[in-house]
């Protein structure tokens, strides 16, 4: 196949892993780990679908699938903020809830069509240039909302105060705390903010990527995305290569299946997401690694001020 | 009100007072009624032993406890409690014992984080003004480094210039030497009195009387959770101000036994660790323990003694190296006093009877299915060794860190062992506590064990040890006989100078 279709398909099938993996290191940098990822990404995809069918439009859906996975997210914020539950258990409930809720939901949708596609932006002259054109200048516009999320989150956390806030929140809670910011408000806003982003994600894979809704439609996506931050030790620029790097694999996987030569059997690379839920589990779980990939020193933690 | 302004001196009205302030944490009243009044421009001490309540009722100050009862007034205003902003607005600065830095950010970022100076971060790595404060300071301090890289000395400047810089007008500094070289200690003291001459207040939270006397103008002296005394430091001697701290118990601290060494117990040779980072922490060690002797290793902490101990006890695996205790069969005839007592030492959630039986449970005496009379006497034993009163039905979280010490002690003292390594056995005890350890370890010493202890307080390392090893980045840079051995010289070996500057 051209190199700059796979290349397109490569950022297509990047882009939902994106969006969840920058709202999952939003969450991990304030110190909050949400393995409810998975689920969130589904509560999202349904949302976005259902809100989609009812008022005609792709663009109110895909904010509706925002709100409906922050709602979701606030869930979890209050059970590992609020009542310090175990972050990774009432992660991994969230992951099967999320998958439970969205498929009892989603019941109605199963087989119908979007009712509304999302208008591609117009790139004009740039869209016609040779390789360029297809490779980059003719997705729809969730691919490009989804790379200027990725840039505006860099620059917030590397470039401005409350960015500064928010590495420390991850790394040290009690010293956000004796400089007179509330640690709680600001937890809760980030998760709340993430678990929105991963909604982004799931909007994307039923109005866009698909476009349907289909039970389990995000087959691992929320676990990937997860490796992903881990990978890219918690820097918003190379989640982006990392995305992207993940869709090629995604669209290599495609092609294969179709192809029938296949390099590498498409059994592997299906066995992928498992492979990264495992290899989260464990590189979380160990306090060398953490310490090795530079992850937040807080992260997983519940903040208590007076625990003596 | 006017009771007090009788007992004032000077005629302007404090920078702060307190007024009954208390604080409960469920059973125990941290602060009962504290009252004291925080002069201008100058260094006021607080002082008193572990769990005095002199850390809460600075965290009440600087507003990240809400208090039970009392008022706050800061330059004649009610300061809103419970609330950290309200008390940096104020103009209340904290310097903790535990730094509150983000170790993986730079010095600036970390300044940053404290001042607002816009929503965007400033790229220069330090502006005018804060270079102006680190010179009146006498400050020599790089803003680019993560603070991960920079000393314990520096780190406390870096704190130090942050609060300042935020605008505080009463710095409160809480047990700041106590991660200090006696030389960096002095240096503490210089900022400490440029700061008060500025005419900002500074108080100092400490248990070390010595140093206080010197740089203190008021003593206020806190025990049991209440104010017991206050005055002038011109007109206290140490004596009067101990009796005030230690109220009317008795302690009495034994001579260090006489050296007379016994056969080797311990040997240890070209021993190398690494942290759980994998860094080299403790370098070609080699040194031999008698019977008889007390050696204490001194150095400033984190320079491999922990690791050191750790490794003789069998915790940590030594990356090269050798320790053999021929003389030692098992765990039997070995004691091993970690630094931390509760969760290394002691199970904090099992009673004392059940604490007092770790480690004996299988001998014949408790039987197959631990005889309840030999266990109740077995405890019975542990805490009779220091004649004090504990029930030894609770869970050993909720005791003293004195008591708890009493116990490790009493449990490991047992069996009458021959090696007895003890890491940092008084850190963080009271006086009284603290003495009684003391005692036991040379009476352990004089029955003919060796003693191999780690210690941060030069004064109590001397008057105990027989034998000094002096520990620097990892290496052990002295041995001497305790005797040869004084303050000044250790006190330089510490931070790495030479034996004879």
């Amino acid at each position: 196949m051209n190199p700059e279709l796979l290349l397109a398909a490569a950022i297509i099938a990047g882009t939902p892993i994106l969006f969840a993996a920058l709202g999952e290191l939003l969450s991990e940098r304030a110190g909050v780990i949400n393995l409810g990822l998975e689920g969130t990404m589904l509560v999202g995809a349904v949302a976005g679908f259902a809100a989609t069918t009812q008022t005609g439009s792709a663009w109110f859906g895909t904010a509706f699938a925002a709100f409906a996975a922050g709602l979701f997210g606030l869930l979890f914020a209050f059970l590992v903020i609020t009542l310090r539950m175990n972050q990774i258990v009432t992660g991994l409930a969230f992951t099967i809830l999320g998958g439970g809720l969205s498929a009892y939901l989603g019941k109605p949708f199963i087989g119908k069509p979007v009712a509304d596609v999302m208008a591609k932006p117009d790139f004009g002259a740039l869209a016609d240039l040779p390789f360029v054109g297809p490779a980059f200048f003719r997705h729809d516009a969730l691919v490009y909302l989804a790379v200027i999320l990725a840039i505006a989150v860099s620059f917030y956390i590397w470039r401005t105060r409350y960015g500064l806030i928010l590495r420390s929140l991850g790394e040290s809670p009690d010293v956000v705390d004796t400089l007179g910011m509330n640690v709680t408000l600001l937890r809760y806003v980030y998760v709340v903010v993430g678990t929105a982003f991963a909604g982004l994600g799931g909007a994307y894979l039923s109005l866009v990527y698909t476009p349907s809704w289909i039970e389990n439609m995000t087959a691992g996506r929320g676990w990937i995305a997860l490796a992903l931050v881990i990978f890219a030790s918690w820097r918003p620029m190379w989640l982006l290569a990392g995305a992207y790097l993940f869709g090629l694999v995604d669209a290599l996987r495609f092609r294969m299946q179709i192809g029938g030569d296949a390099l590498i059997s498409p059994y592997f690379l299906n066995m992928l997401p498992y492979v990264a839920t495992i290899v989260v589990l464990v590189l979380m779980s160990s306090n060398r690694s953490r310490l090795k990939f530079g992850a937040p020193a807080a992260l997983g933690t519940a903040y208590d001020r007076e625990r003596r | 009100m006017s009771a007090f302004k009788t007992e004032r001196a000077t005629p302007v009205h404090p920078l702060v007072r307190l007024r009954g302030v208390s604080k409960r944490f469920g059973d125990v009243l941290a602060n009962d009624g504290v009252s004291f009044d925080v002069p201008r421009g100058s260094v006021l001490a607080l002082v008193g032993e572990n769990g005095a309540g002199k850390s809460t009722t600075m965290n009440i100050l600087s507003g990240l406890y809400l208090p039970d009862a009392g008022q706050i007034e800061v330059d004649g205003q009610a300061l809103a409690l419970g609330s950290p902003k309200a008390s940096l607005a104020a103009g209340i600065g904290m310097v903790h014992q535990q730094f509150r830095l983000v170790e993986t950010l730079t010095g600036f970022e970390n300044i940053s984080l404290a001042i607002d100076r816009g929503r965007f971060l400033q790229r220069r790595s330090a502006d005018d003004a804060l270079r102006q404060q680190m010179h009146d300071l006498g400050f020599d301090l790089d803003l680019t480094v993560p603070v991960w890289q920079l000393s314990l000395a520096r780190r406390q400047q870096l704190e130090i210039l942050r609060v300042l810089s935020a605008g505080a007008r009463v710095l409160a500094l809480d047990e700041p030497t106590s991660v200090l070289s006696p030389i960096e200690t002095q240096g503490l003291f210089a900022i400490i009195e440029k700061i008060a001459a500025s005419g900002r207040s500074v108080v100092l939270i400490s248990h070390k009387l010595s140093e206080i006397l010197g740089v203190a103008r008021d003593i206020v002296v806190m025990r049991g959770g209440r104010v017991v005394h206050v005055g002038l430091a011109k007109d206290s001697d140490p004596d009067s101000l101990a009796r005030h701290i230690v109220g009317d118990r008795r302690f009495t601290t034994e001579a260090r036994p006489a050296t007379r060494r016994g056969d080797v117990v311990l040997t240890v040779d070209k021993l190398s660790v690494a942290d759980h980072r994998g860094a080299r922490v403790v370098r070609d060690v080699a040194f031999k323990a008698h019977r008889g002797e007390v050696v204490a290793m001194i150095g400033v902490t984190g320079n491999g003694q922990t690791e050191l101990m750790e490794t003789i006890g069998g915790l940590r695996k030594p990356l090269s190296g050798r320790i053999e205790s021929p003389q030692l069969n098992g765990r039997r005839h070995f004691a091993y006093i970690p630094a931390q007592h509760l969760g290394t030492g002691l199970a904090p959630g099992l009673t004392v009877r059940e604490n007092a039986l770790l480690g004996r449970q299988f001998l014949p005496a408790f039987g197959p299915w631990l005889r309840r009379r030999a266990v109740d006497a077995n405890a019975r034993e542990v805490i009779a060794r220091f004649g004090v009163k504990i029930a030894d039905n609770a869970p050993v979280r909720r005791l003293s860190g004195g008591n708890l010490q009493r116990i490790v002690l009493g449990r490991e003292l047992q069996d009458d062992p021959k090696l007895i390594i003890a890491d940092y056995p008084t850190r963080g005890l009271d006086v009284a506590s603290a003495a009684q350890i003391r005692s036991a370890l040379i009476a352990a010493a004089a029955a003919g064990a060796a003693v191999l202890m780690s210690s941060e307080e030069l004064e109590e390392s001397l008057s105990m040890a027989t034998r000094v090893l002096v520990m620097h980045s990892g290496a052990i840079v002295a041995d001497l006989p305790a005797e040869e051995a004084d303050l000044e010289t250790i006190g330089r070996l510490m931070i790495g100078g030479r034996e004879a500057a």
